[in-house]
């Protein structure tokens, strides 16, 4: 079975992915990220850092013709149906990858209509990390279901990929822990991401409701699927505070994420700021990185 | 007797060669007409289905006539897009068609690789538009030359093939 990078890389026409393939093995494996910019040149991520992608003949550059290709492959050739994803920003592949544009907007009515001369491509790789949440649990749980909890790191962190993680081990159960009934709200796709209605990323057995704005996602699934716990990927909104509080109203555990790098940068936030005063959450966990890993910390909030 | 048979069959090749062209004038509207009927349908099935691209030259390739090869390789071209973007398979396809048209019939369809499956359903269509009024044009044209020069090629062949009898002989 191919990596992810082997089948992220799929979506590249033949110089570009060429060139991508010459990262050793090790590169390889820790690449989460491929960016293009149009005139200049390609570089590739891990760990938080970005390094030029390198050729026989120097530093790898990509035109704008070959940003043009790598959005025509991603979508077949059929940007006109991809392109209510795009207006989001990012087109989501096959495997849980995405592929993230910039370039200059076309806009009717308010409205996204198209983005032409594309600038910049990052095409994000999806590397679930089993059994990265299941350490955790031990802290999370209560009796036999979870307690609600909080999880918390700058921009690509490593929170939705924990919540993911939580979400498989707490919907399929393991050892004296039952499983529990598990709704995931996941607006931008990128927790499970559904493909033709099956996760590509392993969700356990997880509801999951995809695309659908969290805060009405949120009180569908609570309608509908009546779960024992409750999984939203970044409250960005009001709207996704009030729902959050109503489910746990309702008595459902909520886990959901946050940028923030710990409760003080969290609490300068007024949205924030209402979701700490209703007491929705019972854990925090907060991610760091240290000497290149990710270091979880989990604290107890009254 | 050689001699005389050897000059009739001067004369049949020569009307043959404007049989021939005038078949090819009749091909030509025929092409034009398919043509204008699948750009049509293209249109059509962007603006009420936006089906992926695969899907839509899937059913251009349906109906029997001098298109349907030509559509289903640009469909199978989809897979290849790694290595060829779909403007070449779309050029490409046309190309091996050969089908019997002026360069001039088929620069607005080529052209619109440079469109198809790159822009907003929007903009794809006007691009569709364009090329069928273009083609419609073509089909103007190509409707007068048949009439025009149908016959006078038949004509022109065989008083070809005659001369060229009469100077042998």
């Amino acid at each position: 079975m191919e990596g992810p990078f082997l089948e992220a890389v799929r979506y590249l026409p033949l110089r570009l992915r060429a060139a991508a393939l010459g990262l050793t093995e090790e590169d390889q494996a820790r690449c989460e990220e491929l960016r293009f910019r149009a005139g200049r040149g390609v570089f590739w991520l891990a760990e938080g850092r970005a390094r030029p992608l390198m050729a026989a003949e120097g530093p790898v550059e990509a035109a704008g013709e070959d940003l043009r290709r790598v959005v025509e492959l991603c979508t077949q050739a059929s940007f006109h149906t991809a392109l209510d994803q795009f207006r989001d920003g990012f087109l989501p592949l096959r495997g849980g990858h995405r592929l993230g544009l910039c370039g200059t907007a076309a806009v009717r009515g308010g409205a996204v209509i198209n983005l032409r001369e594309l600038s910049s491509l990052a095409l994000r790789i999806a590397r679930p990390v089993p059994g990265v949440g299941e350490a955790l649990l031990p802290r999370l749980r209560c009796g036999g279901g979870v307690l609600s909890t909080l999880i918390l790191a700058p921009p690509g962190g490593g929170k939705t990929t924990l919540l993911r993680d939580l979400v498989r081990a707490l919907s399929t159960g393991g050892g004296d822990s039952p499983p529990l009934r598990t709704a995931l709200a996941d607006e931008r796709g990128e927790v499970a991401a559904l493909w033709r209605g099956e996760p590509q990323l392993d969700v356990g057995q997880a509801d999951v409701m995809d695309g659908c704005p969290k805060a009405a996602a949120l009180l569908m699934l609570l309608r509908s699927m009546n779960p024992q716990v409750l999984a939203a990927d970044e409250i960005t909104a009001p709207e996704d505070v009030d729902a959050l509080g109503m489910a746990a109203n309702c008595g459902a555990a909520v886990v959901a994420t946050a940028h923030g790098t710990g409760v003080e940068d969290l609490l300068r936030r007024p949205l924030y700021q209402r979701l700490w005063d209703r007491k929705v959450f019972r854990r925090l966990v907060t991610i760091r990185m240290e000497g290149g890993r990710r270091c979880y910390a989990v604290e107890e909030l009254p | 007797m050689t001699r005389w048979l050897g000059a009739a069959l001067v004369v049949c090749g020569g009307l043959w060669l404007g049989l021939g062209r005038a078949r090819w004038h009749q091909g030509r509207v025929k092409a034009l007409r398919a043509l204008l009927l699948a750009l049509d349908q293209l249109e059509r099935d962007l603006r009420e289905t936006a089906r992926p691209m695969a899907d839509l030259l899937a059913g251009l390739a349906e109906p029997e006539g001098p298109l349907r090869a030509c559509f289903t390789e640009c469909r199978a071209g989809l897979a290849d897009l790694e290595a060829r973007s779909f403007e070449a398979v779309w050029t490409r396809a046309f190309r091996r068609a050969a089908l019997p048209l002026a360069e001039e019939d088929l620069e607005p369809v080529l052209a619109l690789g440079r469109v198809l499956g790159r822009y907003d359903q929007e903009s794809q269509r006007k691009a569709i538009q364009g090329a069928g009024q273009a083609l419609g044009r073509s089909l103007d044209q190509a409707l007068a030359d048949r009439a025009r020069l149908g016959r006078l090629d038949c004509v022109l062949g065989a008083s070809a093939g005659l001369l060229a009898a009469i100077l042998l002989l």
